[in-house]
């Protein structure tokens, strides 16, 4: 005999009463690059993030919006943070998670993504969060699923979460994105983080300089977004404009230096790595962002990493509170469409 | 076999300079008579061609039909009813099939599987390499004597320029063109569209200009070393067409093709990682298309190839980066091009027929088009004596490139992969014509062949 749950039930209700979306709703369906949204999609979702924050640091309960949904974690690449971080936002907002396993499962076996979208859907998912080390994966599945894909990292492409939660950790420290001057040093090339940086700063107002060597940081870069300068020398471009403000180390990836892209490890940290004594270069009050995990003494000394003005540890902390938010939204826009 | 009367057609033949309304009588598969209208010469049957333009049938020196090995994308026969419905009625396929055409035995077995298709001149490309791996020559004269006309290790490079300069020897003394697909593997690296802005945005690999041009410029210099022809495969960028020019007026044997592919689209057609604007090589940005335009109306490239590249649908339901490379071309080629390029008035109509059908002969040569099973024969031609190989445009004629069921006719390749699908075009081919027997048909005046030969060999 069919019985209702409780989860039907509140499907239901929500499904079935809904108020007209006010003009300025949020209506993105899917997270799949920070390159689409429009900057009030961005300011919404950091707002959103602040209030939860907020919430959460006094101590408060959060609606539980998400009851009755449930949410896959597909990480076709490994993570720790990032996988835990949506889980804990999920479970907040009343979703069940499943984390969908890739190392065990027959994608090992040469089961094709189209094949993987079909037992994802089989499982009900309302949400499908996506790692894959291809640029472009969720894309694909959000034009052959119906439901919403949060991307969580697509090969070089795009990294949205950990743009907005880098955006929200300066505008904190800072009071503001509009006019900010940001360096962005390292290798651009091969970084997803970069490119939803370069994308959410810009939209938000700053102006960035991207630093690094000629072999990972070709000119094509200062065409992404509008507000967008290249240099090669870490000095000149942490003291652009009277210093910048924000001085954001990418991650050196090995295999990368190994490919020749890049000189030796030594001759990479003696030109762009960073310490306390060259983060004077950049202005007086500059802060410091690493999206993590941190090769230290490579791209960042251990000193500079335990500095007041080095905010890593706001941008961990700040991981749910933007996942939180962005699956809120998608939440309502679903609702709405 | 009955004799057939073309009446009332505007007859473009650039390998003759005219374009005049005229009739073409048919008489045991060649061209008896054509001359202006009205004729009084009695025919078994006669196709009312009022309204249409009669030219040479189109000549496609690049094609890849997947057959033997590859049938789930594309077979001989498929591939040979896409070619009539796309107006050609000469193709060359390319020999990275599984295993590859490197040798008489996959020559015979493709020439007599073109023998149950519906009547389009197949010719089998031979390999360069054995096995198209880079490392022993194949036997030109063997794959000669089977009737290869080309060679080439497409789909792949020659990667070795002594092994390329040993090919170019080769050909020199066989008489045999060597069709060169150019590419750097090293620079092509994981590559998988231009490398520039787009691919920048998109956090795709890229694929450099030079990875093409530094070999175009190294074969050059070889064919001109050892005198053997070379034909540049689908030239893509600013930078290979500034080597090709180089070398041309240094009188190196070269001639080059570009793809109807690359002369309308770029980069930006990848938009949100489309598997069907994947293709080696890559589109690239504007100005390199305007270069390619500009060096097929000076002559420095000399025709139009396709690169036909079925795959099917499965195989580019996925990632870019997993996706393999390469587009339909043979049904879209003529509509693409005509819409393009015709229709807004920078070329004329005999332009583009020219270098579909003449320009393409030519770079085959006289003596290789005599060896082509057609011995006497001439191509691309609609002179008295010649075989009656004719394509029926109606260059107003708009429709549809979809299936029936979207409102288009049917698409007659076995695969899907085309960037243009959905798309609408000005200028239809309505009939093709092989030897006299009309091949195809989207035009109810004329009777289309009894069978489809689509559905009857597979």
């Amino acid at each position: 005999m069919a019985t209702q749950t409780p989860r039907d039930l509140a499907h239901g209700i929500v499904e079935f009463r809904m108020p007209p979306a006010p003009p300025n709703a949020f209506r993105q369906k899917h997270l799949l690059a920070i390159d689409v949204l429009s900057p009030d999609d961005i300011s919404q979702i950091l707002d959103a993030a602040a209030r939860f924050k907020d919430l959460t640091s006094r101590g408060r309960e959060i609606s539980q919006a998400l009851r009755g949904r449930t949410i896959v974690n597909l990480f076709f690449e490994n993570s720790t943070r990032t996988r835990m971080s949506f889980e804990v936002a999920g479970r907040r907002l009343g979703a069940e998670v499943v984390n969908f396993d890739v190392s065990n499962s027959s994608v090992k076996k040469g089961e094709s993504l189209l094949d993987t979208v079909e037992t994802v859907e089989s499982l009900g998912a309302h949400y499908v969060v996506m790692r894959h080390p291809s640029s472009g994966a969720p894309d694909f599945l959000a034009s052959r699923i119906n439901a919403s894909i949060i991307n969580a990292g697509d090969g070089l492409h795009e990294h949205p979460t950990q743009a907005l939660l880098d955006a929200l950790t300066i505008r904190e420290a800072l009071g503001r994105l509009e006019g900010l001057r940001v360096a962005i040093i390292g290798d651009a090339l091969h970084s997803r983080v970069a490119r939803s940086n370069i994308h959410c700063l810009s939209k938000m107002g700053a102006r960035l300089t991207l630093i690094g060597p000629r072999t990972l940081l070709p000119d094509a870069f200062a065409s992404l977004a509008p507000g967008v300068s290249i240099c090669h020398d870490l000095r000149e471009g942490l003291a652009l404009g009277g210093g910048v403000d924000v001085v954001y180390i990418l991650r050196i990836q090995f295999e990368r230096l190994r490919a020749n892209l890049a000189a030796s490890l030594g001759e990479y940290r003696r030109q762009f790595g960073m310490d306390i004594d060259r983060l004077a270069w950049a202005g007086r009050d500059a802060i410091v962002l690493h999206p993590g995990p941190v090769n230290r003494g490579v791209e960042i000394t251990d000193e500079l990493l335990a500095h007041p003005r080095c905010r890593v540890r706001d941008q961990v902390a700040h991981g749910v509170a933007v996942r939180t938010a962005v699956l809120s939204l998608i939440e309502g826009a679903r609702r709405y469409a | 076999m009955p004799s057939t009367l073309i009446r009332g057609a505007r007859v473009i033949d650039p390998s003759r300079g005219s374009d005049a309304p005229a009739d073409i009588l048919i008489e045991d598969g060649r061209i008896a008579r054509i001359g202006p209208a009205p004729q009084t010469a009695p025919a078994d049957r006669t196709i009312d061609a009022a309204g249409l333009v009669a030219c040479p049938g189109f000549i496609d020196l690049h094609v890849h039909f997947r057959e033997p090995g590859g049938e789930a994308s594309e077979t001989i026969a498929t591939g040979a009813a896409s070619a009539a419905a796309g107006g050609f009625t000469r193709v060359f396929c390319m020999p990275n099939t599984r295993p590859a055409c490197d040798s008489p035995l996959v020559v015979r077995y493709m020439l007599d599987r073109a023998q149950q298709a519906c009547g389009v001149h197949v010719h089998p490309i031979g390999a360069v390499s054995l096995g198209q791996l880079g490392k022993e020559l194949t036997d030109f004269g063997a794959l000669k004597h089977a009737g290869v006309l080309a060679l080439s290790d497409d789909g792949r490079p020659v990667e070795s320029a002594e092994i390329m300069r040993c090919a170019l020897e080769g050909a020199r003394e066989t008489g045999l063109v060597i069709f060169d697909h150019a590419e750097d593997l090293a620079l092509t690296g994981d590559g998988v569209m231009h490398e520039g802005a787009v691919s920048i945005r998109l956090g795709l690999h890229g694929i450099p200009r030079e990875s093409e041009a530094t070999i175009v410029a190294r074969d050059c210099a070889l064919s001109r070393l050892t005198g053997g022809r070379l034909h540049i495969c689908h030239v893509s960028n600013a930078q290979s067409v500034e080597a090709i020019r180089l070398f041309k007026q240094a009188g190196a044997p070269v001639t080059a093709e570009v793809s109807p592919h690359h002369l309308v689209l770029t980069d930006a057609r990848v938009r949100r990682y489309d598997t069907h604007a994947k293709m080696k090589p890559p589109l690239c940005e504007d100005a390199d298309r305007l270069a390619l335009l500009a060096a097929l109306e000076d002559g420095t490239i000399d025709c139009i190839a396709t690169d036909h590249a079925p795959h099917s649908p499965a195989s580019k339901a996925t990632t870019f980066d997993a996706a393999p490379f390469g587009i339909l071309g043979l049904e879209t080629a003529f509509p693409v091009l005509h819409s393009e390029f015709v229709a807004s008035g920078r070329w004329t109509l005999a332009f583009l027929i020219e270098h579909l059908t003449d320009a393409p002969a030519r770079v085959m040569g006289r003596d290789l088009r005599t060896l082509g099973g057609d011995a006497g024969r001439a191509w691309g031609t609609l002179a008295a004596g010649s075989a009656a190989d004719i394509t029926l445009i109606d260059p107003d004629r708009e429709f549809t490139y979809a299936a029936p069921a979207d409102g288009g006719f049917p698409i007659r390749s076995r695969s899907r992969n085309s960037p243009w699908a959905g798309e609408r075009f000005t200028g239809m081919v309505v009939a093709t014509i092989v030897g006299g027997a009309v091949v195809h048909s989207a035009d109810g005046r004329i009777a289309p062949p009894a069978a489809a030969p689509a559905e009857a060999v597979r």
